[in-house]
């Protein structure tokens, strides 16, 4: 089945290779987004080793939305935000935060370097692209068993299982998009984004993830000076 | 068995991939594929059309190259014109230049420089002395050929002058392009004579028919709108499912149906008769359509896509509809 697959697809970028399609001023994008925790399993605060909260969660999955105006022949903005949800923590040697979850909401003004589609061939298809952001974001974590004792307060206990913050930082990646139509596409994005937060439930202040986005992309506007 | 379905995956894949060209149309022999504009010499025979950076020049008939034109700009030719008298060839390009050839010897005559922005479309005179041609930084130009001079600047248009147009004898120009309105200017002393209002779109393609009493406009606004210039006023509306980039419309007295034929953005090419449609479907945006001589009663086009070449179709081989 391989086989049939690649030959079909050989014979579909041969005989469509050569078709015109037109790069578009507005395309909203819209992707599964996985990724990888990358960082150590225990994070060092000044001397404190404790297991770090965010590198240590095995699964990253959620969704992902971008729109993108084109501003010249080179250059897109436009604005990315990404509902990420991490779980399966699990360490080694702790147990600290087994169970334990956290969900993040995250808003990226995205400025976009990108190839132009070539009159035919496979680049007539295929747009390579490398984007830069800050991030801003509102992270929700969530565990399973409070790793703190709050004498004064026994009450507080409780409150002291969930945190809500607010996280920032950049995000660097590069993806292709493929067109099958003037207005309809493929994409694959990944990107590397490091962030920083702060919260008391956990020690570590940063996040370093690897993402990757693969979804379609929907243009609605098309460029008015397309054939000169 | 067993790689059944992997064959029937792969002959239905391949089959729909393949499923376009299959109106029977006949391919002129050019070097690129994207063709953006193309004229006819007032006989019909001859078929000058853009060429990456030059021109060429092909006999209807045989679709044979007659002609090369090059050396003359430095990026893609988008817009052509051949002289009524068919001595001169003029070309616009990207790189802002307009060269005037003589048609017979392909030797260049004249190198216009002085426009700033892309030449995004071109007309003669009908007596052979001036071109007016467009651009797309807004202006359009007259020229004077024999004294090499510009005669005058067209500044009304607010956005890119996609097309221009000559009246029959010569009083009139049009002016059309992305600010959606048609302005017409008296050669005489080239006052605003009136504007026609009714695109709501970049208006793409303008044309005189009817011996200059009738005008016809398409644009991305999807209707092809033909005029009534002595009312100023709509005499028919047309709408289509895509911008509509092109028209032609053939010439008759001005109580009959003329019949016209438009190309569109995603490919669509239809032949309007008066009694019902042809249709054909390129899957290439149609940069120009031209309706070719009528020889034995049969409807012919000639048409440049961005993507196809530059093609010829039979009516006969287009689907009909009513």
């Amino acid at each position: 089945m391989k086989r049939i697959i690649i030959i079909s697809l050989i014979v579909f970028f041969r005989v469509n290779g050569f078709g015109q399609f037109l790069d578009n001023r507005s395309s909203f994008y819209l992707g599964y987004e996985t990724g990888l925790n990358l960082g150590n399993e225990l994070f060092n605060n000044q001397g404190t080793l404790a297991p770090s909260f965010y590198s240590n969660f095995n699964s990253i999955c959620g969704i992902n939305i971008k729109g993108i105006l084109k501003l010249s022949d080179h250059i897109s903005t436009g604005l990315s935000t990404s509902f990420l949800y991490n779980s399966g923590w699990s360490s080694e040697n702790y147990s600290s935060y087994l169970n334990s979850n956290e969900m993040s909401f995250s808003l990226k003004p995205v400025i976009q370097y990108h190839t132009i589609f070539n009159n035919g061939g496979i680049y007539n298809r295929l747009k390579l692209y490398g984007e830069l952001s800050p991030i801003i974001g509102y992270t929700m974590a969530s565990l399973a068993n409070s790793n703190f004792d709050v004498i004064s307060a026994p009450d507080l206990n409780s409150q002291l299982l969930k945190s809500n913050n607010i996280f920032y930082g950049i995000s660097l990646g590069g993806g292709a998009e493929f067109k099958l139509s003037n207005s309809f596409g493929m994409f694959a994005n990944l990107s590397i984004q490091e962030t920083f937060v702060e919260s008391p439930i956990f020690i570590d202040n940063r996040m370093t993830a690897l993402t990757l986005s693969i979804g379609t992309v929907i243009s609605l506007s098309k460029g008015k000076r397309f054939n000169y | 068995m067993r790689y059944l379905h992997s064959i029937l995956f792969l002959v239905v894949f391949s089959s729909l991939a393949m499923a376009k060209g299959k109106y029977d149309e006949t391919v002129f022999p050019t070097e690129s594929k994207f063709i953006y504009d193309a004229c006819l010499s007032k006989n019909g025979k001859v078929i000058i059309c853009t060429d990456n950076t030059g021109l060429k020049v092909f006999s209807v008939e045989n679709k044979m190259l007659l002609g090369n034109f090059t050396g003359g700009h430095k990026d893609k030719v988008l817009c052509v014109a051949l002289s009524p008298d068919s001595t001169m060839v003029a070309s616009g390009s990207s790189d802002s230049t307009v060269v005037i050839w003589d048609f017979n010897t392909h030797t260049i005559i004249q190198r216009i420089t002085f426009a700033m922005g892309k030449i995004t479309s071109i007309k003669f005179s009908p007596d052979n002395r001036f071109i007016l041609f467009g651009c797309s930084n807004s202006p359009a130009y007259l020229y004077n050929i024999k004294e090499q001079k510009k005669i005058n600047e067209f500044t009304d248009q607010q956005l890119d002058v996609t097309s221009v147009a000559f009246s029959y004898d010569g009083s009139l120009i049009a002016i059309a392009g992305g600010d959606k309105i048609i302005r017409l200017y008296n050669t005489a002393d080239f006052q605003l004579k009136s504007v026609l209002k009714g695109h709501t779109d970049w208006i793409r393609s303008i044309c005189f028919y009817n011996f200059g009493q009738n005008l016809i406009s398409c644009g991305d606004d999807k209707k092809i709108i033909q005029w009534n210039l002595s009312k100023l006023d709509y005499k028919k509306t047309n709408t289509h499912k895509n911008w509509v980039l092109c028209a032609d419309i053939e010439n008759s007295s001005v109580n009959k149906s003329n019949m016209y034929v438009f190309g569109t953005m995603s490919g669509s090419i239809k032949i309007d008769y008066g009694f019902g449609y042809y249709e054909a479907k390129l899957y290439f945006p149609i940069n120009k359509v031209l309706i070719l001589p009528n020889k034995f009663g049969v409807i012919e086009i000639a048409v440049t896509t961005l993507g196809s070449g530059l093609m010829s179709i039979s009516a006969t081989n287009m689907k009909m509809a009513i």
